[in-house]
């Protein structure tokens, strides 16, 4: 996948996770949820190429992703789904890294390394100010474009 | 309990099973029952069992964690399911012990299994207020950091082992999409599982239905990308599974009882038919090929579990029903029980309650789990489940360490 598509899913994320910020109510966020999992498969299989093993998990990836964005707009028990989401991801991560190196590819050990580490560093926020929140997507999105 | 409902269903199943033994004598397929390696449907109903053990506890901790507060009961009756669901796994694993070649991760399944049975075992401890009231104060605070440490655990022994099989067994199933899969299809299982369970206790929760009407949306999506990756799945599932759940939107299927009974067997029959093409890869493979010895087999594990379920159901009815009435919908946002409004409070990182019972035994298991690694390479397999277990043991013995600690420092 392009840079450019790279980059753009990233901006999915963003703009699904402001969606699900903008929404109250269980229900109605998972119905969102749902529709943000048809987007981000409908995406990837528009611009991905799947003889690339790297591009399965892609979509669950980029909502994953959507996840820790949208964990820095909740109210309470913020720090704890923000560990929770990021957990998310560096699962689906580890199992494509797995499943990379089960076919003789090279896995991303760096991203691996690198969500493990914000994922545990975010559990020593006592108070996460806008600065922070912001911060902190900022580190999500290099995290998924350089890494 | 509706036993009438109940009484009907194992009736059933064992007829069921009786008339499949019989027509086995008649199409001569009686003979696979007597240890022929060369039979190879056990296997599916062992991936099935194996799926559908880790269900109930998996969705009991997920509500845990997320807050969504459900009765008592709904999650006893998870957990246990939970637990019968691998009794007829493992007899499954011994009576057709030639005919199933899986090589599972049978010691992480083990320790799963056993974090499951502590989960339970302090869940019922907990609730039976009249005994020790210290002790079931003590034991319910654990129940949460319990829920923490088992999570991660029921998603990584089910990564692994949907990798393990994908690597040994079929390497059609190779690639990082399919653990996902796996971890799903159990999630979902576990939806149709506890509508089946509450349509036993004469209880509805539309809550729980609605989930499980949006989960099979998500399994649908999550079918067709399975569909475009490897250009081959079983439509037949599709429709059990994600198609007649649908039915729910009718208002005279979702009221009726047998309605949501039938839906939710469905359900569980579209994952049978999704395991079914995960071993044969065959879309018509299940209905083309089945034997009355297939269908006894088939049978033979719907009566166990609902003869091992009812029985320990009702040995242990006193934790199940204490003074609670659920007869029908209480609530349509809650399983029945009333919100408790209260203060949201603020700590600072890693000093949580919850945080605090599990920080030191969380630190000896990961310690115990780098040690298993380092001495055996084995990371992927069994290096978190053993970290699990000896976390979950030291998080257990809390309580009674702390009860006896306490009432030492009162005599002084």
């Amino acid at each position: 996948m392009s840079m450019f598509a790279n980059a753009l899913a990233c901006l999915l994320s963003l703009s699904f996770a402001f969606a699900l910020w903008r929404v109250r109510g269980m229900i109605r966020v998972t119905l969102l949820m749902l529709l943000f999992v048809l987007t981000s498969v409908l995406y990837t299989s528009h611009v991905g190429n799947f003889l690339l093993p790297t591009l399965e998990c892609y979509p669950f990836r980029m909502v994953a992703l959507s996840f820790c964005f949208y964990t820095t707009g909740l109210r309470e028990n913020r720090r704890r789904y923000m560990v929770l989401a990021q957990t998310f991801w560096l699962w689906l991560e580890l199992m494509s890294a797995v499943s990379l190196v089960q076919m003789g590819e090279t896995a991303p050990w760096l991203r691996l390394a690198a969500i493990a580490g914000i994922a545990f560093g975010s559990g020593f926020m006592a108070r996460i100010s806008r600065e922070i929140e912001f911060g902190l997507i900022v580190l999500w999105m290099a995290v998924w474009m350089f890494f | 309990m509706n036993y009438k409902v109940v009484g009907i269903v194992f009736i059933a199943a064992c007829f069921l099973l009786l008339f499949s033994i019989g027509g086995s004598l008649w199409d001569g397929s009686f003979g696979l029952f007597l240890h022929d390696g060369s039979w190879k449907f056990p296997e599916t109903p062992f991936i099935f069992w194996l799926i559908m053990s880790q269900a109930g506890v998996l969705l009991s901790v997920f509500m845990l964690i997320m807050n969504v507060r459900i009765h008592r009961r709904t999650s006893l009756l998870l957990e246990l399911s939970s637990l019968c669901c691998l009794v007829v796994s493992i007899f499954y694993s011994i009576f057709c012990s030639s005919a199933i070649t899986i090589e599972s991760n049978v010691y992480g399944i083990g320790i799963l299994g056993f974090m499951s049975l502590l989960f339970f075992a302090t869940h019922l401890a907990a609730a039976d207020s009249a005994e020790n009231v210290k002790l079931c104060r003590e034991l319910s605070k654990i129940r949460r950091p319990l829920a923490w440490i088992m999570l991660p655990t029921i998603f990584w022994v089910a990564a692994s082992l949907s990798l393990d099989y994908a690597r040994v067994e079929n390497p059609v199933w190779m690639g990082s999409f399919f653990p996902l899969y796996v971890v799903a299809c159990v999630f979902y299982s576990g939806f149709a599982l506890l509508i089946a369970l509450l349509s036993f206790e004469n209880y509805y929760n539309r809550l729980m239905e609605r989930f499980l009407v949006l989960s099979s949306w998500f399994m649908a999506i999550l079918f067709f990308w399975m569909y475009h990756l490897k250009g081959e799945g079983c439509l037949m599932s599709l429709v059990f599974a994600c198609a007649v759940p649908q039915l729910f939107f009718i208002g005279f299927i979702r009221e009726n009882l047998w309605g949501r009974l039938l839906v939710s067997v469905c359900i569980l029959f579209g994952i049978l038919l999704k395991c079914d093409f995960m071993v044969n890869l065959h879309d018509a493979h299940f209905f083309s090929n089945l034997s009355f010895a297939d269908a006894g087999i088939l049978f033979m594990g719907v009566a166990m579990f609902v003869a091992i379920f009812l029985a320990v159901r009702f040995l242990l009815s006193r934790f199940f029903e204490n003074d609670e009435i659920l007869m029908g919908e209480e609530d349509e946002t809650t399983d029945g029980e009333f919100p408790v409004a209260e203060p949201v409070k603020t700590y600072s990182p890693f000093s949580a309650p919850e945080f605090k019972v599990v920080r030191l035994p969380v630190l000896c298991g990961i310690m115990a789990g780098v040690v298993y690694g380092y001495w055996t390479s084995d990371w992927v397999n069994l290096a978190e489940p053993i970290a699990a277990y000896v976390s979950c043991v030291l998080v257990c013995l809390q309580p009674f360490i702390h009860m006896v600690f306490f009432k030492r420092r009162g005599r002084k």
